[in-house]
């Protein structure tokens, strides 16, 4: 994977008003790869956030990625940083041995909401809970994606889903978990929040939030940053022969997934400024 | 590396569960994470105590598979780390232990085996996890997996273990049982071979202008099976370069045991007595249960007359047992699933095979001889267990047996037989 990434790396335009100065010596840390991912999918962007924030922060040698099994797996492939895969749902466990051995890195765990919220509840909470010191970058789409769209703990009432064609049905399955609100109580959290990736507002947001959780990281403050990025599975969200497009699927999440979860910062440590969400 | 070198307390009396982080520490252990279980604690009560004193990390983490993900983190960066449980906690463990095998990541793990089936009642020692730490879950592969029989010993392949994980780049499990996990042994002079160790150059903490890494499992099909193969290479490497035993009066033997762990340091002592009653036996000790000494005990099996293998389990080395023996002789089992055998139940054993005789297994009753657990119970296994022992030893003596336990419970009445 790596090889032929190296390979094909093209060159990089700076964003405006960021100095050349600043860029990684390796210049871009996106590998050139196609993605793997579907049109109109989420993961993409956030992987050109992250690629944006580690270059533009000359990070690409700190950054270590610790990924869990789900879509966001193919991320190794589309960042030229060091990353480690780890089963489904224990990207926070193997984060914490990583961030524990080489703590001057910049460690980010990114997972899907099923591997961070379902099978991987207990060891997120764990690593909150101990206050370790890494980034955790959540990709809800509200569904298994990689499976076909079965219904997963934070999927929401209206969420056409494999598994329950008729939206989530409450009285076998309960409710959406909202997992910012849950984390942003231990103490071991220093920030957390909420994004989404629907329209281009949203996205800057979103990169916002993701930058200020690496700045408050290298500000040297210790504790986990938990953002949860809300974003589509126009592909996935097929029960009940529903389909959706990118556009269709990013309405629905303005219209109905948003009722159900907060937006915006929760947890914030003192002196810095909040950033404004819609 | 730790920090400050660490020395092994020679002479100094060493609890089982202790030789395992000694090792780890004279290997230079730089992470542990666990989880609390009998009989692992005080292995993991010693090294929250010696590691942070020597440089490295020691973390208790939320449960026996964040704690091996932990670990497999660790070694992602090059690091040597450790984790160790016991038959429950095994059982979770090998979630991360077949990942880390995959992403071949060497690193150790002690394994501390227990008897019974689910949720042990009793905490009592046995060797029933052997074929759970050969399986090992999802995937076609195998791990060094060591069977000390002494204190000492497992402080040597402790720190032995975590040289060949990094020489192979696998994980290594060392296993003891419950009995020598609690028994307390002077610590010998022991030694460590050098090897020539690879150069980690996958790791994390490595610049990554030299190279990027990528720990974990391939996910494209292609490299995934070229993996398969690479494993296979090294499970062909281990067995030409790995394997370990011990003999022990095989020169001339007609009889061979085969015991391994607690049970090969009993076997030796029956084995000895049995020399003395003039019965030409020998002891063969694995001490690597993968890879298993086959040829070595195929060569002896062809110039004995029979062999007996003794275990704490119904048999889950005796497959190797008999392959490595291959129809050259007779094979019988001698075993039991919980506690101990006695070296005298194993010089009678050995008696009836040197007679010609099947050798009788060993009941419920052989292992607890009274079964006063059972009688505190609910009644209807212990009127069970009351026919069982009057049908075994007369009623009376059941009786009188029962009287004689029972001190606290003097008005328990007995049934008639067979109510």
């Amino acid at each position: 994977m790596s090889q032929t990434a190296t390979q094909t790396t093209r060159s990089y335009t700076p964003p405006e008003g960021v100095s050349a100065r600043k860029i990684s010596p390796r210049l871009d840390v996106h590998t050139g790869l196609p993605s793997t991912w579907c049109p109109g999918c989420g993961h993409g962007s956030v992987s050109q956030i992250l690629c944006d924030l580690v270059t533009e922060l000359d990070l690409a040698e700190q950054t270590i990625l610790a990924v869990g099994v789900g879509c966001g797996s193919s991320i190794p492939a589309q960042m030229e940083v060091h990353s480690v895969l780890s089963p489904h749902g224990r990207a926070s466990d193997t984060a914490t041995g990583v961030s524990r051995m080489i703590p001057d890195k910049v460690v980010v765990q990114y997972s899907g909401d099923g591997d961070a919220c379902g099978i991987g509840l207990a060891g997120l909470m764990h690593a909150c809970n101990r206050r370790e010191n890494f980034i955790v970058i959540i990709y809800n789409n509200n569904a298994y994606g990689m499976t076909g769209g079965q219904m997963g703990p934070t999927t929401t009432k209206e969420v056409p889903t494999t598994t329950f064609q008729g939206g989530r049905d409450e009285e076998v399955m309960g409710y959406p978990m909202d997992i910012i609100k849950t984390l942003a109580h231990f103490p071991g959290v220093v920030y957390a929040g909420r994004c989404a990736l629907t329209s281009g507002v949203r996205y800057r947001e979103a990169s916002r939030m993701i930058r200020r959780a690496f700045e408050i990281h290298l500000a040297g403050v210790k504790g986990m940053k938990v953002i949860d990025c809300l974003g589509n599975c126009n592909v996935n969200w097929k029960g009940g022969g529903v389909t959706f497009t990118p556009e269709s699927s990013n309405q629905f999440i303005e219209d109905n997934i948003m009722q159900y979860f907060q937006m915006g910062e929760l947890t914030v440590p003192e002196g810095y400024p909040p950033i404004r969400v819609r | 590396m730790s920090e400050k070198p660490f020395a092994p307390q020679i002479g100094k009396p060493t609890m089982g569960a202790h030789a395992m982080g000694i090792g780890a520490m004279v290997a230079g252990l730089d992470y542990f994470a666990g989880y609390p279980i009998t009989p692992q604690t005080e292995l993991l009560e010693y090294v929250a105590e010696a590691l942070p004193e020597h440089g490295g990390v020691f973390q208790q983490l939320g449960d026996e598979i964040s704690s091996i993900m932990a670990v497999f983190g660790a070694a992602a960066c090059g690091k040597r780390a450790m984790t160790a449980s016991v038959g429950p906690g095994l059982t979770l463990m090998i979630d991360g232990l077949t990942h880390a095998a995959g992403a071949e990541t060497p690193l150790v793990l002690g394994a501390l085996t227990r008897a019974h089936v689910g949720v042990s009642g009793g905490l009592y020692p046995a060797q029933s996890d052997i074929r759970m730490l050969r399986g090992l879950g999802n995937g076609d592969y195998q791990l060094p997996l060591y069977a000390p029989s002494t204190v000492t010993e497992t402080v040597q392949l402790t720190a032995e273990a975590f040289d060949v994980a990094d020489l192979y780049s696998i994980p290594a499990i060392v296993c003891i049982d419950g009995k020598m996990a609690n028994m307390i042994e002077t610590l010998e002079p022991f030694e460590v071979p050098k090897r020539d160790l690879p150069d980690k150059n996958w790791t994390l903490d490595r610049p990554l202008s030299e190279r990027r890494a990528v720990v974990g499992a391939a996910r494209t099909p292609e490299l995934d099976t070229m993996i398969c193969y690479e494993i296979q290479q090294k499970l062909e490497r281990m067995r030409a370069m790995e394997t370990r035993y011990e003999t022990y009066m095989c020169d001339d033997a007609e009889f061979v045991v085969v015991a391994y762990g607690i049970m090969g340091r009993i076997a030796k002592e029956a084995v000895r007595r049995a020399r003395e009653e003039g019965i030409k036996v020998g002891l063969f000790r694995p001490i690597t249960l993968f890879p298993f000494p086959e040829s070595e005990l195929g060569d002896l099996a062809a110039n004995a007359r029979e062999v007996l293998a003794v275990e704490i389990n119904f048999g889950q080395v005796l497959t190797d047992v008999r392959l490595a023996v291959a129809g050259q002789c007779p094979v019988q089992f001698f075993g039991q699933p919980a506690l101990a055998i006695p070296a005298g139940a194993v010089l009678e054993a050995i008696r009836q095979m040197a007679a010609g005789q099947k050798v009788e297994p060993r009941g419920f009753f052989d292992v607890h001889p009274t079964a006063f657990h059972l009688a505190h119970t609910h009644p209807p296994a212990r009127r069970q267990m009351l026919d069982q022992l009057a049908a075994e030893r007369g009623r009376e003596d059941a009786q009188a047996m029962l009287d004689n336990v029972l001190g606290i419970r003097k008005n328990t009445v007995i049934p008639e037989i067979g109510r």
